[in-house]
Parts: structure tokens; sequence; C-alpha cells
């Protein structure tokens, strides 16, 4: 085929927003930054594309595989298109911002990344998040997680539709270190956590672990998960690894959170570990439980600043706006209002006080009935005895 | 609450026809006739599991998208398919064999790149990195042992259960990349949200499994 037959053409997993989802996506940033911004959270916009290395500080090798690299002619430096703005919202904290006092930092941009986590996703989301850095107790984590509820809340969905998926780093890596494994089988178990890959790792067990009370430790990892009693049988089966302060961390987290959301569905998964090479402490998910989808993210992330010199304690989350207004009820059609021809058929005094009134006016501009039948209006502005009228379709 | 569903994906052929005494076994049966019906989804004795029937290597996919929110399905799919949204929870033992580098006996020996030919490219890819050995693959949906016999390939990756065909062939198994057998997968997502549900599931399941063994 030709290449001037293929221009319509949008590469595999970009995508964008039509009239109606935009309009989707637009209503609900609104909504989201006003709450974030009665929570004391201030916006930013940092730059599209910036120095690899900022852009990589703190991350894994999976980010730099998902980072679009450019060279910049001015510096012969290479740059990176944003593939997550966390890192750039932590630059501007730790380096530019340097407060004492507690820094609350939102965000919504378009990002860029080299391939898409799944079918479902874009390569080009919208990242849409919230930052708290500068301190380092439970009330920011509770702060944080009480917000990520109530910005799901805020854009329509119900607490009995959602399921937060709590675990705690800490746990898993109390769990390993107390365990004496060297640095490759340590990777290795996180690599079988992360696909509760139990036959594999029994067998791993079986030829790796002499000690029957550390085989036993490694092993519960993979059961600890399901409804919140999986917290008190965490406390019974990890009595001795260290992991004791860190699941009573997220129980306390639990109780303080509930009281606020009590129809709220959760969910306990000890070996949860997406991002365990950048998150530090608790960790959480949203889920949609009618599409059994996640939703929003997010955790504690306390070394990031290290790299900027400012070492500062963070937690935050973020979700993909594009993803979020799949599951959101469809916004009402809004009333839109045809005038055949304004300029023409003397209504322009009319349409222009209708829309000071903050109407929609959608001129015609004089074309035929069957040309605007496929114009999405509901109503017309009609002449009745010399008065401009508005009249339903 | 009470009108979550889970579904299973089954994979067709040898993995079906194991899989379902095991489900016998924890009381599920498909209530619809598997050889005879047109149905997709298929209805078991119990209102709140659906089954589906589909590609051996199809499984992994429908479980990472939460089509299906279990599944059963060989190692060997999961590996190609890269396991990505799953959980690996359970081995049943079933559709038992080895994935296997195969050549001709008389061949000479490795001289530089070779090429070789297969239906599982990320599982030989990884072995033949892992061996530091640079190989140019030849990606075949099936009889893999002609490959080497018309001169296309030098070697072959396949699974490998008797070895009838390979001795047949004049084909001889020469290094083990990994064991294939049967696997209970579970899409992540579907663990957290339907985990009164799907971790009984796989409790039961893996009360069966410790039975029989």
């Amino acid at each position: 085929m030709s290449d001037l037959r293929r221009r319509w053409q949008l590469p595999d997993s970009v995508d964008e927003l039509l009239p109606n989802e935009a309009r989707q996506a637009e209503t609900t940033r609104r909504t989201v930054l006003n709450l974030f911004k009665t929570w004391g959270y201030q916006q930013v916009m940092p730059p599209l594309a910036e120095f690899l290395e900022s852009l990589l500080t703190g991350t894994g090798h999976n980010m730099e595989l998902k980072t679009f690299k450019l060279t910049d002619n001015m510096s012969g430096r290479q740059m990176g298109v944003r593939s997550d703005m966390t890192p750039q919202i932590a630059r501007i904290a730790s380096h530019q911002l340097r407060s004492k006092a507690p820094t609350r930092l939102c965000y919504v941009s378009e990002v860029l990344k080299t391939s898409a986590s799944n079918i479902f996703v874009s390569r080009n989301p919208i990242q849409v998040g919230a930052e708290l850095f500068g301190h380092s107790g439970i009330e920011s984590d509770i702060e944080v997680l009480t917000l990520a509820v109530d910005t799901l809340l805020s854009v329509g969905f119900e607490q009995k539709g959602l399921v937060l998926d709590l675990a705690h780093i800490g746990v898993v890596e109390a769990v390993i270190s107390a365990c004496d494994l060297t640095k490759e089988q340590q990777d290795d178990m996180y690599d079988m956590y992360t696909r509760k890959a139990i036959p594999e790792l029994d067998l791993y067990l079986k030829e790796n672990v002499s000690d029957a009370q550390k085989a036993a430790w490694l092993r519960s990892m993979v059961d600890l998960h399901g409804d919140l009693s999986v917290l008190d049988t965490a406390m019974d089966t990890l009595k001795g690894t260290g992991a004791e302060a860190h699941i009573q961390y997220v129980k306390d987290l639990v109780a303080n959170v509930q009281t606020q959301f009590p129809e709220m569905n959760w969910h306990i998964d000890l070996a949860e570990l997406r991002g365990h090479k950048y998150h530090t402490g608790m960790v959480f998910s949203l889920f949609d439980s009618a599409s059994s989808t996640e939703i929003l993210k997010g955790g504690r992330y306390d070394n990031i600043g290290t790299a900027f010199d400012n070492a500062c304690p963070a937690t935050g989350f973020s979700f993909d706006m594009k993803a979020l207004i799949r599951f959101m009820p469809a916004e009402q059609a809004l009333e839109r209002i045809l005038v055949r021809n304004s300029q023409a058929n003397g209504a322009k005094c009319a349409v222009a006080e209708l829309r000071k009134e903050g109407k929609i006016i959608v001129d015609g501009l004089g074309m035929s009935d069957e040309a605007l039948t496929e114009l999405d209006v509901t109503a017309e502005l009609i002449e009745e005895n010399g008065n401009w009228v508005v009249k339903a379709r | 609450m009470t009108d979550k569903t889970i579904t299973i994906a089954l994979s067709k052929g040898r993995i079906l026809k194991d899989t379902l005494p095991l489900l016998a076994k924890m009381g599920i049966e498909i209530v619809d006739d598997i050889k005879t019906t047109r149905k997709l989804i298929l209805d078991t004795n119990h209102d709140h599991i659906k089954a589906v029937v589909v590609r051996a290597t199809d499984a992994p996919t429908y479980v990472e998208y939460g089509a299906a929110d279990v599944g059963v399905a060989g190692k060997d799919s999961i590996v190609e398919h890269g396991g990505n949204g799953l959980y690996e929870m359970l081995d049943l033992r079933i559709a038992q064999c080895k994935l296997m580098v195969a050549e001709h006996k008389d061949y000479a020996g490795d001289k530089g790149r070779i090429r070789v030919a297969t239906k599982y490219m990320k599982s030989a890819k990884a072995y033949f990195d892992a061996q530091g050995q640079q190989v140019d693959l030849i990606k075949l949906y099936g009889s893999m042992e002609l490959a080497p016999l018309v001169g296309l390939a030098d070697k072959i990756v396949d699974l490998v259960d008797t070895g009838n065909t390979l001795k047949a062939n004049n084909l001889v198994p020469t290094e083990h990349i990994y064991d294939v057998s049967s696997r209970l997968i579970v899409n992540q997502s579907s663990m957290k949200t339907k985990d009164d549900l799907l971790k009984p599931f796989v409790e039961e399941f893996k009360k069966v499994m410790d039975e029989l063994a």
C-alpha cells in the first residue's frame, strides 16, 4: 500500500480522545485538581523532556526501557521524553523547593512510553497524581490513602465498588533478610513472589534452603493474601523475622482509613512487589471491583531525593486518566442548541445573550437540513412572533 | 458481592481431557456436552462458575486480560506468553513432557552461528542466550522434525514426550531445557477483587492434587 493511503494511521498503542471522551477527561481533570487544591496540593508543570539521568533517577531498568530518548543539540547530552512524572515531581520537591515543611504537589500531563504495559492502555497515557514530600510517619501515608479514595469518590465511584489492595515492602524485605539469602537468591525470590509461582518456589526451597524455619517463612509469603484476617495470620507466621512492626503499621493504616470509608472492600497481599525497587514502605492499588481492573496505584518511596542531594521521604499516588474514564459512568449529554444561520437571520443578539448565560449555541452556517442531521444538537433557536426562543428538536 | 462469577479457561486437546477429571473431583462438572456443543461459554453445575475452551497457546492470554479469571495452561505456553499479569499457583502434573533441543544423529557439531527451528521462540532464545550460543531462530508452526532433514535448520527445539517421532526421523534429543506440565494460572487482578471465590477454589484444587500425590 502506498504511504499516502496510510496517513490516517496512528502508531500502535498511541491513542487520542474524541469529543465525548475528551469532555469527560477534562471534567474529571477539573474535579480532581479542585479536590487536590482543597487538600493543599499545589499543581506543577514540569517539562515534556529533560536530561535522561534526571528522569531515570531512583527508577529501575524498566523505566529506562520505557523512555524515548533524543540528543540535545545544544548540550550534546541525552534527553528523555518523560514516561512517568514522579521523578520530575521529586526533583522539583527536593531540589527546587527544598522546604522543611511538608511539600504537597500535584500534576496532570501526558507522558509517552516506548511500550504499553497491556492492551487496555495506551503508550501516551495522561498521568494524574499527587505526591507528599518531607514527612515519614504514618500520618502522611494515611493522608495519601484517604485522598486517593476521595479522588475516585469525587468522580463518581462508590465505596462498595472499590477494592483497596494494600501491602508493605518492608514485610518481604524483613523476611528475606532474616533468611540470609545471597543477592542472586533474593532476586529469584522476588521473581517467584511476583508470579506467586508456588510449584517453582516449593522446588526451589527444597533445593536451596535447608533451615526448616527459614523455608517456612519464605514459603508463607505467597499465601499471605486475602481479606484483613491475613494480617493476624502474618503476625503469627512471621514472628521472629522482624516484619512484625511493618505488619502492625499496615494494621494501623487499615484501622484509620477504614473508619472513613466503612463500605470499601479491602485486600491484603504481603507479597505484592510491583515497583519494589522503587518503593520503600506501604504500597497500594485501588481496583474497580466490577471490572476487576486496577485504576490507581501508589505508595511510599523515601529514597528518591538522595540523587538530588536532598533525601526526603515521599509518598503519593497516580493514575491514568484515559484508563479511568473507561470505568466512569457516562456523563449526561449537554444541551446543544442549533441556530440555522445567525449571520443571515438576525439572531446574532439572541445568540450572544444565550452564550453569555453559558448556553451552547451551534451555528448551522446555513447548510441544508440533510447536512445538519449529523450535527449533535438537542434544541433549536427559532423565531416566533419576532422573538427568538429555544425549542426542543 | 453475590453476583460474582469465575470463568475458567481450559486448553483444548490433551490438557482438557486430563483437566476434566480433576475438576470433577472438586465437584465441578461441565453441563454442556463439550464434544457436540457449539456454545463457547459453557455452564457448569455451579451457577457462579463458567468455562471457556480455548487453544492451549491462547489460555494465558485469556487469563492475562481477565477474559477468564483462572486457567489451565502448559508451562510452555506460559513461558512463551511471558507470564505478564499471571499467578502460577499450582502444578497439575498433567500433560507432562520436556522441552528439548534435538539434532540429526549424524550432526557434525556446531560451527559458529547455528540455525534452530522451533515453535517456542522465547524459550529457545532464553536457553541459547544462557548457553552463550549465537543462534538464528526459524519460527515453524508444526513438523519441526522435518527442518534438520531438509537442511532448513541445524537443530530444533520442541516438546518431547516418548521421543518416538524423533527416533523415526533419525533425530536425537541432546539438551533438556525445562520440564513441562500444566499449571493453574490466575489473573492477578481477579485474585485481588474476587479472593472470596478464588482463594477457596485454589485451595480446593490444591487439596485434590495433594490427595493424588
